[in-house]
């Protein structure tokens, strides 16, 4: 069986061992082992040292939670570059929809695989475009040209 | 004034009993002799941090016995402010249980 005046010399703030373990070294000479050990849970659960960990695990679970909720956002973003404009429609962290100078894409063209989306042949010249996703939902691709048309 | 909720309350009353020497086992007891409710240690401890942070309530360090180890207790004694806590509450109390007063 652990020791408990060691777990809760481990627990407690410095500056109020002392009187604790005291107290429960009281405690154990005259209650019944349930009501002590009991005793030394509720002293443990009521330590600031605890609460905190205990907010600080309920922050980041709440973070989380918030994280997922982002990630299963729907939005649509508007991109822009030299060739012109296309539109990308998220849901959560993934593509769904594309549009390129206002014509939509067919779902055929759009490829997407973990952090990276290619559109065939939507660089012009029939290159594909290359669009890197990024965890927090930005995205970067490099810049398309501007189609040459030849006058004569 | 600070504001105290029931158990504030409650730990203030068994610390003015137990006149300047209180202290976490005394003090439990001192409550479940009188709510006749087992009440948590570390709700205690909790309670009386949260009052002496309050300042309603001072402590100081006593002497170390055999029966605690050679460990010192920590002895809580109610303030001035802890006083006057205590009265606004019987006060509004009062008032609360009073009849209302007859209207014209």
């Amino acid at each position: 069986m652990p020791d408990a005046l060691s777990l809760v010399a481990w627990v407690v703030d410095h500056d109020r061992r002392e009187e604790i373990l005291g107290d429960l070294c009281e405690l154990r000479a005259r209650e019944s082992v349930a009501r002590f050990w009991g005793d030394v849970v509720g002293v443990c659960l009521h330590a600031p040292r605890v609460r905190r960990w205990v907010g600080t695990a309920a922050a980041l679970l709440l973070l989380g939670v918030a994280g997922i909720a982002r990630d299963n956002s729907h939005r649509i973003v508007t991109a822009r570059d030299a060739a012109g404009s296309f539109v990308l429609e998220f849901d959560g962290l993934r593509v769904v929809r594309a549009t390129i100078d206002g014509a939509p894409v067919a779902a055929e063209r759009l490829v997407q695989e973990t952090g990276r989306l290619v559109i065939r042949g939507a660089a012009g010249g029939g290159d594909d475009l290359n669009i890197r996703l990024r965890p927090d939902g930005s995205f970067y691709w490099r810049g398309r040209v501007p189609l040459r048309t030849s006058t004569h | 004034m600070s504001r105290i909720g029931a158990f504030e309350e409650l730990v203030l009353l068994a610390v003015l009993g137990l006149d300047g020497s209180g202290y976490g086992v005394s003090i439990r007891e001192e409550l479940e002799a009188e709510t006749g409710e087992a009440i948590s240690l570390g709700a205690v401890y909790a309670t009386l941090d949260r009052l002496e942070r309050k300042g309603l309530v001072r402590s100081t360090i006593g002497a170390a016995t055999a029966e605690r180890g050679g460990r010192r207790k920590r002895v809580f004694r109610v303030s001035a402010a802890g006083t006057a806590a205590l009265r606004a509450m019987q006060r509004i109390r009062n008032q609360l249980g009073a009849p209302a007063p007859a209207r014209a």
